[in-house]
């Protein structure tokens, strides 16, 4: 009986009217959004892969200097830039992953914009978010799939053919598991068709290896997760309302606030709960510190009096503890804010569904973690080794050309999860959309069995 | 006639159901992104105050002329209007590092909590541009199909009515009954601001708020109108709403973001390291030249020892060189800025696109406010580069004077004070400018209105009432 409900709702679908623009919507956008942002990431591939080829050419003219004097000259000039490579999964979802630089500076901080760039950049990117697979889903799939749903019970109501159907010898829950089923079908399989094209477009343009073969499988399953929650919902919104209109701004109203409001709003509430004191603050608080330190320092000076190391060792040793406790209490209350913000994004599915999906394809906010622990072991370990490239030069001429091997310039590096380990980390994500589908199948159910079908 | 009409349209929408969702969703989202907004305001003014006197402190404690040399730190003010505009800068406030010669140096904006920029900011631009348009059609997708699907269109038309009268008598009560929660959730924003002492509005601003407030009516009454039109193309309102949430979509979400990287896929331009790999090329290739006449003349490897000629040469080759590579870079950002309009082109297919560059234009906070910044930081570094040359001259011919006297070196190191140093002055675009930059986009928004209304008409002329 199940499958005679099934093969009615998708035959319903398919004919109808909404299904055809639609199908031709989504269709084109999953399209345009994986053919856009894979033409990106090949953009940013490949400027990674020509800087990585101009610091090889620079160590190798390195090399080939034999005056000890202009090599040491030309080694004060250069420094070696660190690379981030950029993720592939970023195609699906880009995340914070065109926002962290490509290039690590070996000391000091990120170069910013230079006048003329910041002048002439396009600044419409910087006001639309980017359109990628997971955009795509986020907004459009799961307005699709309410809009699908919507009138599936309350609908065959105003028509009537609801109570035909109840009329014959079948238990509710063998009618709302059919239209979940069918419904969901017909939503899955244009979305599934959409995306697998997309997918093959990438593969064939060589951007996968295996591991990022496995992120787009898991980000794929993921987002039928995702739209099934949505489809979910608009099926108990259908089982609560007698009209289809009422059905259909309950629906849009929901959707709104879930993919609009509260996934915005939860930044701005950490905020108000959790505040961080700014970035100024604590470096001019650092720069209080530091002059104290100085003036104390300097009244010893004048004292004049010998011996009196052991005091000024003190006094530099505290100003250093008291800045280390300072920044431990910013990143404390940091970390208080960053996850407040996420928990209370979690209150709607699209949050939970973007943190699992840039988390698999590993260009979530733990990207900005493991980019700035990258970085600064990177400039730590690049300050050894041109120390030691000094020690090297100073004075003695290099007998060969092993001196400086290629090899034995710092490589930047940030820990690259395995699939495996994403996949662990968005697990609770994954088990919350579970969750939400869970809970509004059931609410459904209950909504259905005291429906009033006259 | 109209008047009954409009009422009774108005009484309609008053007592449904979305009218009472739009009052609730208008009223907490603008009151809630003004509370965030006006925080965000306040501590921008806290860290501007203090970061100008921090910084004018380090300019006032210097007390040798090199460290001048190595330049001043410029804090751009907070402009009011971000209360309502987020706005293209980066942070509300930023310092700059200035020298002399146009040097100027921006340090990245890098927000610390890493989930904010997965999600864009709710202010007021984002809560019209995508929450009300979508109310608007919630709106008027049901305006003429759903009375049809009712019957009480037939009735009307039995009436002695003329259909323009009908069209107008709807189109009006419908944006009334739209525009009134909206309007009244703005007041209370601002409002809201008024309890923020830090908020002050000058007359730019208050006029600027009236043109951005005028600016969200107009490109609601164009999306109004084309949920008006769908509605009399349509017979069914079930149709209608799914035709009019599929072109939201596509309008609102996917075309202006879409648009912008398919036209970088179109109007390509070279990627910035490849330029300046041609620059260090052209610097090469220049150096080798200067080596090769170098060796011709077969003068030393010390430019000390070398001919007055042989020094004007090289000079000139390294002046050709640096024009070469100039020209390179140039030719570079006017191709970015080629790809930047032509974008911009494209994506105002989409009124959102329109709207939102409006708006940040009147609210003082796109990309020719950006343009002006950096122009006045230019500027002022021109003038800080001849304030530092005339302290110099003061201070060698401070010293050959002492020295004269027999004075010791160390002795007169405090002895010139910067407190005359000249202060970076820097206002806000006046309101009359910022009107110049959006009358295009102001135009554009006029014409859809005025296109989708024709539109509804003409096809409600023709519509089969039954």
């Amino acid at each position: 009986m199940l499958s005679h409900i099934i093969k009615k709702e998708i035959i319903n679908n398919i004919l109808s009217f909404r299904f055809a623009i639609s199908y031709v919507l989504l269709f084109a956008l999953v399209l345009l959004a994986v053919f856009l942002m894979s033409n990106e990431y090949g953009t940013r591939q490949r400027e990674y892969a020509s800087i990585n080829k101009k610091e090889r050419a620079r160590i190798d003219q390195l090399q080939r200097i034999e005056d000890p004097r202009a090599l040491f000259r030309a080694i004060s000039a250069v420094s070696f830039n660190g690379l981030r490579q950029p993720r592939s999964a970023s195609i699906l979802a880009r995340g914070l992953d065109g926002e962290i630089p490509i290039e690590v500076p070996a000391y000091g901080a990120i170069r910013g914009l230079s006048s003329a760039e910041r002048v002439g950049r396009n600044a419409l990117r910087e006001v639309f978010q980017a359109p990628d697979f997971v955009y795509v889903v986020n907004v459009v799939m799961s307005l699709l799939a309410l809009l699908f749903v919507f009138d599936t019970i309350c609908g065959e109501k105003e028509q009537g053919t609801l109570k035909l159907l109840l009329a014959h010898s079948l238990p509710r829950d063998t009618v709302l598991l059919g239209k979940w089923v069918g419904g969901y079908i017909s939503v899955a399989m244009p979305f599934s068709m959409a995306a697998l094209a997309g997918f093959t477009y990438v593969y064939a343009s060589g951007a996968l290896n295996a591991d990022g073969l496995w992120r787009f499988v898991l980000i794929y399953g993921l987002s039928l997760v995702y739209i099934s929650a949505f489809f979910t919902l608009g099926l108990m919104i259908s089982t609560l309302a007698h009209r289809t209109s009422t059905a259909l701004l309950i629906a849009l109203l929901v959707w709104i606030c879930w993919i609009l409001v509260v996934p915005n709003i939860a930044p701005v509430v950490a905020r108000l709960v959790a505040p961080v004191p700014s970035r100024q603050v604590i470096e001019s608080e650092k720069a209080a510190i530091d002059r104290e330190a100085q003036l104390l320092l300097s009244g010893i000076q004048k004292r004049k009096v010998y011996g009196d190391e052991k005091e000024v060792e003190r006094i530099r040793r505290d100003a250093a503890g008291k800045m280390r406790k300072l920044e431990q209490f910013y990143v404390e209350r940091l970390q208080v804010q960053i996850e407040l913000t996420q928990n209370l994004a979690r209150l709607s599915p699209s949050a939970s569904f973007l943190f699992a999906a840039t988390r698999l394809a590993g260009t979530g906010p733990v990207l900005a973690g493991y980019f700035d622990q990258g970085m600064a072991r990177y400039q730590h370990e690049y300050g050894r080794f041109r120390r030691e490239l000094y020690h090297a030069t100073i004075g003695n001429k290099p007998q060969d050309g092993d001196w400086l091997r290629a090899e034995d310039v710092p490589r930047f590096f940030i820990t690259l999860e395995k699939v495996a380990d994403s996949l662990d980390a968005a697990l609770f994500d994954v088990l919350l959309l579970l969750v939400f589908n869970a809970l509004f199948f059931m609410l459904a159910y209950a909504f259905f069995l005291r429906y009033d079908v006259t | 006639m109209l008047f009954h009409l409009v009422r009774k349209e108005l009484l309609d929408q008053l007592l449904s159901l979305r009218f009472a969702i739009a009052c609730v969703l208008c009223l907490v989202a603008l009151m809630l992104s003004a509370v965030v907004q006006a925080r965000d305001y306040r501590e921008a003014v806290s860290t501007f105050n203090m970061n100008t006197v921090v910084h004018r402190d380090a300019v006032l404690q210097k007390d040798d002329i090199a460290e001048l040399q190595r330049g001043i730190e410029i804090d751009r003010p907070p402009n009011a209007m971000n209360m309502l505009v987020r706005g293209l800068a980066p942070q509300l406030t930023e310092s700059v590092e200035v020298r002399g010669g146009g040097q100027l140096k921006f340090v990245r904006a890098y927000e610390r909590n890493p989930v904010i920029p997965l999600f864009p900011s709710v202010d007021f631009v984002f809560i019209v541009g995508v929450i009300m348009s979508l109310l608007a059609l919630a709106f008027s997708y049901d305006a003429v199909s759903g009375e049809q699907e009712s019957g009480v269109l037939k009735l009307l038309m039995s009436y002695a009515l003329p259909r323009d009268t009908v069209i107008l008598g709807k189109w009006i009560g419908g944006y009334v009954a739209l525009v009134t929660p909206f309007l009244l959730a703005f007041v209370a924003a601002l409002t809201i601001g008024a309890f923020f002492p830090e908020v002050e509005y000058g007359l730019n601003e208050m006029l600027a708020i009236l043109g951005l407030l005028a600016l969200a009516l107009l490109y609601l009454a164009a999306i109004y109108s084309l949920g008006l039109l769908v509605s009399t193309l349509t017979q069914l309102a079930s149709t209608s709403i799914a035709v009019l949430l599929l072109l939201w979509v596509a309008l609102i979400l996917a075309v202006p973001n879409m648009v912008i990287y398919a036209t970088g896929q179109v109007v390509r331009v070279p990627s910035r390291e490849s330029v300046d790999r041609e620059g260090g090329q052209l610097r090469e290739e220049g150096r080798l030249k200067a080596e090769a006449i170098q060796k011709a003349e077969g003068a030393s490897w010390d430019n000390e020892e070398w001919s007055e000629e042989l020094r004007a040469e090289i000079a000139a080759l390294n002046r050709e060189v640096e024009v070469a590579v100039r020209k390179r870079e140039e030719s570079y950002l006017a191709q970015v800025r080629n790809q930047s309009s032509w974008s911009g082109i494209a994506a105002r297919l989409s009124p959102l696109t329109s709207f939102n560059m409006a708006a940040y234009d009147i609210a003082a906070d796109g990309m020719e406010q950006e343009r002006r910044f950096v122009a006045a930081l230019q500027g002022y570094s021109q003038v800080w580069g001849s304030y530092v040359e005339g302290r110099e001259t003061a201070w060698r011919d401070l010293v050959e004077h002492r020295r004269d006297q027999g004075e010791q070196d160390g002795r007169f190191q405090r002895a010139l004070k910067y407190g005359d140093y000249p202060r970076f002055k820097f206002e806000y675009m006046s309101f009359a400018d910022r009107l110049e930059l959006i009358w295009l986009d102001v135009l554009l928004l006029l014409m859809w209105a005025a296109l989708f209304f024709m539109a509804s008409y003409i096809s409600f002329l023709r519509y089969n009432i039954h």
